[in-house]
């Protein structure tokens, strides 16, 4: 914490070498995220890259309340959304279809490269309710804690806490389900 | 079967992988966001009140010149793209990464 705020006085003087440190410390986890919530390499590139852009337009003016991990979390959680909202995210109905969402989207000019790993994670979380998913991400990649969710998702703490499990158990019956389909 | 933990493990850590062109591009564009952000807020107050037109008057070309030679006139430019629209609000990474190739 004590870092990110000597990073946010220094990036409001306009160092660069402040910037490539707050890229270099929260590029993964951001895209990590960005590429749970919408299952879509290009539009998880577009969505960090437009947050990171917002946030040095407005880093002169902008006051750290809490981390720095949470509110740009927050941050590529909301576009997330609106993207959504917008439909540009396909809906898939298994997790081969939402597992191949991910791959089929390789280009050569692609920033973000999906792991295997990665790809699982994400088709696997794209068959969840969208509160679901929201909650074990920001959670769990977003660094957010449930009271932080709770806010973010303007429910009670016990309702963010009951998504998150109740997504959790999910995504194992999913990812087990799948484990055992491989092993017949 | 793989156990609660595990999942919760591969959530937290699964593996980001980089195009590293892309990436060098990518940050080479957010730098200079913060190099425009910066250049912004150091311009002088009389700008703002001058619209475009006026900015880019022979007299205004002049005493931007003498202020900083064509550092400044380029600035001076550049404000005045601003305030006629020029500037893209977004570009995505597509574009920016094909940018940089070509």
């Amino acid at each position: 914490m004590r870092e990110d705020r000597f990073l946010i006085s220094e990036l409001r003087q306009g160092s660069s070498e402040a910037l490539c440190r707050v890229y270099e410390k929260y590029r993964d986890d951001l895209l990590r995220l960005a590429v749970s919530l919408s299952n879509d390499t290009a539009v998880a590139e577009d969505i960090v890259h437009d947050v990171l852009v917002s946030f040095i337009r407005q880093s002169r003016q902008f006051e750290l309340t809490g981390s720095l991990k949470s509110y740009l979390a927050t941050c590529v959680a909301n576009r997330a959304r609106n993207v959504n909202r917008a439909g540009r995210i396909r809906r898939a109905t298994s997790l081969d279809e939402a597992g191949n969402a991910v791959a089929e989207s390789w280009r050569p000019d692609q920033w973000l490269v999906c792991s295997e790993e990665l790809r699982q994670i994400a088709g696997a979380l794209a068959l969840l309710p969208g509160e679901q998913r929201e909650a074990i991400t920001l959670h769990l990649q977003g660094g957010m804690k449930f009271r932080e969710i709770a806010e973010f998702q303007h429910v009670p703490l016990k309702t963010a806490l009951s998504r998150y499990r109740g997504g959790l158990l999910k995504l194992r019956s999913l990812l087990n389900s799948e484990v055992s389909e491989c092993d017949r | 079967m793989r156990p609660l933990r595990q999942i919760k493990n591969s959530i937290s850590h699964a593996r980001v992988e980089l195009n590293p062109d892309a990436d060098q591009a990518v940050l080479q564009h957010l730098l200079g966001e913060l190099a425009t952000v910066t250049r912004d807020a150091l311009q002088p107050r009389e700008n703002e009140a001058l619209s475009a037109a006026d900015l880019l008057t022979v007299g205004c070309l002049n005493a931007a010149f003498r202020r900083g030679g064509l550092e400044a006139v380029e600035q001076l430019c550049d404000v005045a793209a601003e305030r006629l629209g020029f500037r893209p609000e977004r570009i995505s990474v597509a574009e920016l990464i094909n940018d940089c190739y070509l």
